[in-house]
């Protein structure tokens, strides 16, 4: 089959990359092999981990991918981003102006970029209710309940709990490990159960200004928190769980959709597992484990790093197993003792130029790319800039496709 | 390719992804869901067989759990395994009737509008239900008079004119339900200059009998399928199928669920869309189109298996190949048949539960006709909207 763009990838940064390209009437494919990390990401996005995200970026050494992309670039491309995720449906709230803060299913405050609405988040430390109520399913695995509400008391909020179930719930209970947030979204799909968790709320919430849940609000459909403020006459906020989490599929899902409706292909299940050059050394074309051959101008390497197999470890050390790019990052020892410390197996990935082209043995190809967190050079974790990286270089190689 | 250890699930990061896809545990509670019933349990049963878990018997080996994972986990095939190796149940008559494909179609062929007659009447079914716990509402498909490889063999003179060849995998329901489908494939290849042959034995291709609990005789029929299929491999002939499950089983379950080797074979295994649109995107072959065909908007399905195997692609660009065809692609996702499956009394309300989010986009599609690769899908979904489906052979033949 023949693409204009291959895009070796279905996560966040291959999502974004084909939307970009597809809205700009590109015919672009997608290979994604399983779901991706979307499925366990919070749905909050963050840019860089500093009250001023872009203030920070741009002082980052030439080696970070944001360095490369340049500090307005970013600045242009979140805004880019804003719109991708309005057009597929998803409202998030946030600015790359100035970071807010989200709460984490234990209890930690994050700095982050964008959220999708109606979760939790407090701007310069404060959040913008005093009182609050928090229904938790009873028996519910996904968020760590004494934590939550000990963290909203530090932030000033009285918070009183209330544990509710629903009959349908209770059946999910003869099951030890499924009292997750899906199982529960699901069960608040149906009107009947939305109706009696409305009805416990109204009784049990007391004056509390704001009814807290996890964010178990709908699975097939997205007005769930909507429909339940106007029941209870309440606001409704949710608190981001554990993975699989219910609002990170979601979103995943919206991006597919929007992709697909643009004339977009996704293989889904592929691996990609081999690749054909012309005499330039050029790609040509790129092989899955389905045995479907996919043929185009650019490819794109969007993989992930080792969670999404993008890059793959050993003892001997790190590669990139696709296409044998030049990886950077890869120092002895890979990990520190210290669990706590930045452990630096997390800077490693595949070594671009600054237009993000692969190097292999030192030479770029000139049409392969690789965006998101299968590039090195950075530490998503400690930087907080793992969905901004994914994002912000998916749109950067996408734009230099288009104005090829 | 990569050597995974002969435990597959050690692959399994407890990620919970494929949970979230499983159609049936969307729907039923009391399903543990595929990471429970499959890699998390075989670490369990491995220990021993007391810790089988029977519930995990309601897997309807969709394998969308398979597509779903990041990690290559092969979650069906290990719940599907352990279900052969451990499962207490006993196959019954119904599970006879249900499975044995061949034996009931080749009887039934003979008597067709006696058959068709008397199993669509209500009190009948109602009677069938009670002996045979097969729900009532369920409808059968109805039976041809005469099989698609009568017909062939009296093509046999007309098919050997072609300067290519290529052999037939027509499955059960081709030959004992719609030979009209078996001639629409007929039909097309001929127009690509392929005269069609049968292979030399073909029998079911046992999917009904491995999810009923005939492993013994299905690995019988496979021994013979592919027995059949390596002569015609070794005559230079493709095999191709219409039945997008017929050739999954014959590709992938033979080998990952009855241990039987088809490596030899398994490459020289095609599905007829694949097929037809790889010769037509090569650009050396051309089909001519009827000039003044209908406009057609056709809703496209992507059944389970066609959706594991990974090439759902191949049939929709197929299709959009045809001029004055308008095609919307459906979101994947299953029917609820699996099958035999959603015939079973047990399973009739999870297999229409299951199937409803796709009952609605259907009905909303507003298109004329739906088109899958897979025949359980098509009784499941013409007894459940009120769309007729076409398999995309064909609507292509039906505009040659």
């Amino acid at each position: 089959m023949r693409y204009d763009t291959v895009i070796i990838g279905g996560g966040l940064s291959a999502l974004m990359c084909g939307i970009e390209l597809a809205r700009n009437g590109k015919r672009a494919a997608l290979v994604a092999a399983g779901q991706s990390t979307m499925n366990f990401s919070s749905a909050s996005f963050g840019l860089y981990n500093a009250p001023e995200p872009l203030k920070a970026i741009a002082q980052l050494p030439q080696s970070h991918p944001y360095a490369k992309v340049g500090v307005e670039q970013v600045e242009a491309l979140a805004g880019v981003a804003t719109e991708i995720f309005n057009i597929a449906g998803i409202s998030t709230v946030g600015s790359a102006e100035r970071n807010h803060k989200v709460i984490t299913p234990v209890g930690q405050m994050r700095e982050c970029w964008l959220s999708i609405d109606g979760v939790v988040s407090a701007q310069d430390d404060k959040l913008d209710f005093n009182s609050a109520a928090l229904f938790v399913p009873e028996g519910f695995l996904d968020i760590y309940t004494s934590f939550i509400t000990s963290a909203l008391q530090q932030m000033g909020v009285m918070t009183s709990l209330c544990h509710f179930s629903l009959p349908e719930l209770v059946v999910r209970r003869n099951n030890p490990t499924e009292m997750r947030s899906v199982s529960v979204a699901r069960a608040l799909d149906k009107e009947e159960n939305l109706r009696a968790l409305a009805s416990i709320i109204v009784r049990e919430a007391g004056d509390a200004e704001v009814v807290l849940l996890p964010a178990t609000l709908g699975f097939a459909q997205n007005d769930v928190r909507e429909r339940l403020e106007r029941m209870t006459d309440r606001r409704v906020l949710m608190i981001p769980t554990l993975p699989p989490s219910v609002e990170g599929v979601k979103a995943e899902r919206a991006l597919r959709r929007a992709f697909e409706k643009m004339g977009g292909a996704i293989f889904a299940g592929h691996t990609a597992t081999s690749y054909q050059t012309d005499e330039n050394g050029e790609i040509v074309s790129v092989t899955t484990s389905k045995d479907v051959t996919l043929m185009a101008e650019n490819f794109v390497l969007a993989t992930g790093s080792f969670i999404g197999r993008g890059l793959e470890a050993d003892r001997q050390g790190v590669c990139e197993p696709l296409f044998g790019s030049d990886i950077i990052g890869a120092t002895s020892p890979l990990t520190d003792i210290d669990i706590y410390s930045p452990q630096p197996f997390m800077g490693c990935g595949v070594d671009v130029d600054e237009q993000f082209h692969i190097l292999k043995q030192g030479k770029s190809v000139d049409n392969l790319y690789a965006c998101g967190s299968i590039l090195g050079g950075y530490n998503p974790v400690k930087e907080g800039c793992g969905a901004g990286v994914a994002i912000i270089t998916a749109l950067s190689v996408a734009q230099t496709i288009i104005n090829r | 390719m990569k050597q995974y250890s002969e435990h597959n699930f050690e692959q399994c990061t407890k990620c919970t992804v494929c949970t979230v896809y499983c159609p049936v545990a969307a729907v039923n509670p009391l399903y543990p869901g595929p990471k429970q019933a499959g890699p998390d349990g075989e670490r369990l049963r491995l220990k021993g067989v007391a810790y089988y878990d029977p519930a995990i018997e309601m897997c309807l080996n969709c394998k969308r759990c398979e597509v779903a994972c990041p990690s290559e986990v092969r979650i069906g095939d290990i719940i599907h395994s352990a279900r052969i190796k451990h499962s207490t149940k006993r196959p019954g008559l119904r599970e006879f009737t249900l499975a044995n494909t061949d034996l009931v179609g080749s009887v039934a062929t003979v008597v067709a509008p006696v058959v068709n007659a008397t199993l669509g009447l209500k009190p009948v079914r109602k009677v069938v239900e009670g002996v045979m716990k097969i729900d009532h509402r369920r409808i059968f498909p109805k039976y041809a008079f005469g099989t698609f490889e009568g017909w062939l063999k009296g093509q046999r003179k007309a098919q050997a004119l072609y300067a290519k060849q290529l052999a037939y995998f027509h499955g059960c329901y081709v030959n004992y339900n719609n030979p009209d489908l078996g001639k629409a494939f007929v039909k097309v290849a001929n127009a690509l200059g392929y005269g069609v042959q049968l292979l030399e034995k073909e029998k079911c291709c046992g999917v009904a009998l491995i999810s009923n609990g005939f492993v013994e005789q299905a690995k019988k029929q496979a021994k013979t399928n592919i027995k059949s299929i390596t002569k015609a491999t070794e005559q230079k002939l493709k095999v191709v199928a219409t039945s997008s499950t017929c050739t999954f089983t014959l590709r992938d379950e033979y080998d990952h669920l009855l241990g039987l080797d088809n490596s030899a074979i398994r490459d020289n295994i095609d599905l007829a869309t694949r097929f037809i649109y790889e010769l037509l995107a090569d650009g050396n072959q051309r089909l001519e189109f009827k000039s003044d065909a209908p406009h057609l908007r056709v809703a496209y399905h992507s059944a389970c298996h066609m959706e594991r195997m990974g090439w759902t692609k191949y049939s929709i660009e197929l299709l959009k190949l045809i001029p004055n065809v308008e095609l919307v692609q459906l979101e994947s996702q299953c029917c609820g048949i699996a099958g035999t499956y959603g015939f079973k009394k047990e399973n009739y309300e999870t297999s229409q539960n299951i199937g409803e989010p796709l009952f609605k986009a259907i009905e909303a599609s507003e298109c004329d006709v739906v088109s899958t690769d897979c025949e359980t899908c098509k009784w499941q979904i013409e007894m459940s909207t009120s769309k007729r489906v076409l398999h995309p052979i064909e609507i292509l033949a039906s505009y040659l």
